[in-house]
């Protein structure tokens, strides 16, 4: 890959998914391209915090485990998100975690019992071009991140910085739960008393059509008191769109721009990350909440963020 | 009078909603942004068919001047809108054969000739209204009511690149390739959307395009 830098790791085995992501790709709207980005963007912030990386660095987004790689060089590495009993030549490693890989060494992802993605973080990031404020891989339309499509065996991974020696250092991650909290929608009213309680009452099953784009939800249909033809409008990660059928789509990162179904809900911004977690099957409950606690529950986020970083600045 | 609401999508956008008559000024709003405001204001704006996005940071922003800033933007557009000098594009296109598959259906429905319908579709000067669905993808506005017609019942899982197509009431080009519902009447070798090119998208809201018949792409 074009690339200015020393390739560190090569791709033995790429798993289900794994691609370059970062936090995405906020100025292209106008154009048509969603934002894209981690989908888990709480787990990804963590690995480069590890790593004492800027929060916008892009590390490797591996879907379900399956993973195996080699380091060319020694070096530094975080990862965090779903635990995928990682080993480093067959030795142990905690999740979200920092360790160094020695030249030689091969880090090894089973499949996670619980959640979907893990980040892999080195040190600056990964090291692909820039494409409109982004490195992040946008599949759909084949742009972005490594040649615009997911890691293949024999590719050769750089980092944007040399390795600087990281404290071992390891993150309790806040619990994931059963509950994704959500703002009432434009389109919230038109789902009537009935419908309202049919959404938050019932235990929602993830189907295994869900990828990034969005997860398509299993369960009790839903209807709309009065059908209505909605014109084209601004659907983002968390939407909750009301197909026909009935059975409720929850966009993810790589949400389209615009779309055209009813918007029952809108998932908060703190709550994004589970989303990105919740795996084929798996259900949870939809609990809806007012404004100022989706605000709330954000600044504590950024907070949280903020303590991990001074921790992590003071053991360095 | 103009209708207009505004209300909250989640704690980190606002949805202005008017109608379609009222497209122009949205996209002079949209138009006045990307040339003043986009790099600094921390806002994101999404254009949509008779209303408009914006996004913020609720921990940078507070909704309630991210509301009034709409409200301001909203008032000045009615001076911009007869500023917008959009492009007239003039997409060559394919009809038929491989490269409109469903043109003969679409005939059918209208009771038409092919002919008739590559007339018919040639002969609007179409507006684009937004860019969305897929990078660089145009909704267009004008296409005639004769060729109205309903999706495909099973969407193609794969529809090649330049398609121009027809779902329900409207027509559009795919920039890429991906799957899609719409009647495929042709194609064009023109490229919407280039990711080395500034800006990437040949097309933008406000532009007009025509259609324009040829033999091979």
């Amino acid at each position: 890959m074009k690339s200015g830098h020393t390739a560190i790791l090569q791709i033995e085995k790429p798993g289900l998914q794994t691609s370059v992501q970062d936090l995405g790709r906020p100025q292209g709207a106008s154009w048509g391209l969603p934002i894209g980005g981690a989908a888990d963007g709480f787990a990804i912030q963590v690995a480069n915090l590890l790593l004492g990386n800027s929060l916008d660095a892009a590390a490797l987004e591996i879907t379900l485990g399956g993973f195996r790689a080699q380091f060319l060089h020694t070096t530094s590495f975080a990862l965090a998100g779903a635990d995928c009993q990682a080993r480093l030549d067959g030795q142990i490693l905690l999740p979200n975690a920092v360790y160094r890989g020695v030249k030689g060494q091969t880090l090894q992802l089973a499949a996670p019992a619980q959640g979907v993605r893990t980040y892999l973080a080195l040190p600056g990031g990964i090291d692909v071009p820039v494409l409109w404020g982004s490195r992040s891989t946008l599949l759909s339309a084949q742009l972005g991140g490594w040649d615009g499509r997911v890691l293949h065996k024999g590719d050769l991974i750089a980092a944007r910085r040399r390795d600087k020696l990281r404290p071992a250092c390891a993150v309790a991650m806040p619990e994931r739960g059963q509950i994704v909290r959500f703002i009432a929608g434009p389109q919230w009213q038109e789902l009537g008393l009935e419908g309202q309680k049919n959404f938050t009452a019932q235990n929602w099953k993830v189907d295994a059509k869900s990828n990034r784009m969005g997860l398509r939800l299993n369960g009790n249909q839903l209807s709309m008191e009065i059908p209505i033809e909605m014109a084209s409008h601004a659907v983002m990660a968390g939407t909750v769109q009301l197909p026909a059928n009935g059975l409720p789509i929850i966009l993810l990162s790589d949400a389209q721009v615009t779309g055209g179904y009813p918007v029952i809900a809108q998932i908060i911004q703190a709550d994004l990350w589970r989303l990105g977690q919740l795996r084929p099957g798996e259900s949870f409950f939809l609990l809806p909440v007012e404004q100022a606690e989706a605000l709330s529950a954000l600044a504590r986020q950024q907070a949280w963020f903020k303590r991990l970083a001074s921790a992590i600045a003071t053991c360095t | 009078m103009s209708s207009l609401m505004i209300y909250p999508l989640g704690e980190t956008a606002l949805v202005l909603q008017t109608n379609l008559a009222e497209q122009s000024r949205l996209i002079a709003m949209l138009r006045h942004f990307e040339k003043q405001h986009s790099a600094h204001t921390g806002y994101q704006m999404v254009l949509g068919v008779g209303n408009l996005t914006l996004r913020f940071n609720p921990l940078q922003q507070s909704a309630e001047d991210a509301l009034l800033w709409l409200q301001q933007q909203w008032a000045l557009s009615e001076m911009q809108v007869d500023e917008i000098n959009g492009d007239t594009v003039e997409i060559p296109v394919v009809y038929g054969g491989n490269a409109g598959p469903d043109l003969e259906f679409v005939a059918e429905q209208a009771s038409m000739s092919v002919q008739q319908v590559i007339e018919a579709h040639c002969t609007p000067l179409y507006q684009v209204l937004c860019i969305g669905f897929l990078p660089g993808f145009p909704y267009l506005a004008g296409l005639a009511p004769v060729l109205h017609t309903p999706r495909r019942a099973e969407p193609r899982s794969q529809v090649p690149a330049g398609s121009v197509g027809i779902g329900g009431a409207q027509t559009g080009i795919y920039p890429c390739s991906s799957p899609g519902g719409w009647h495929l009447i042709g194609r064009t070798a023109l490229t919407l959307f280039d990711a080395n090119a500034n800006p990437p998208c040949r097309l933008q809201a406000g532009d007009r395009v025509r259609f324009v018949a040829q033999d091979s792409l």
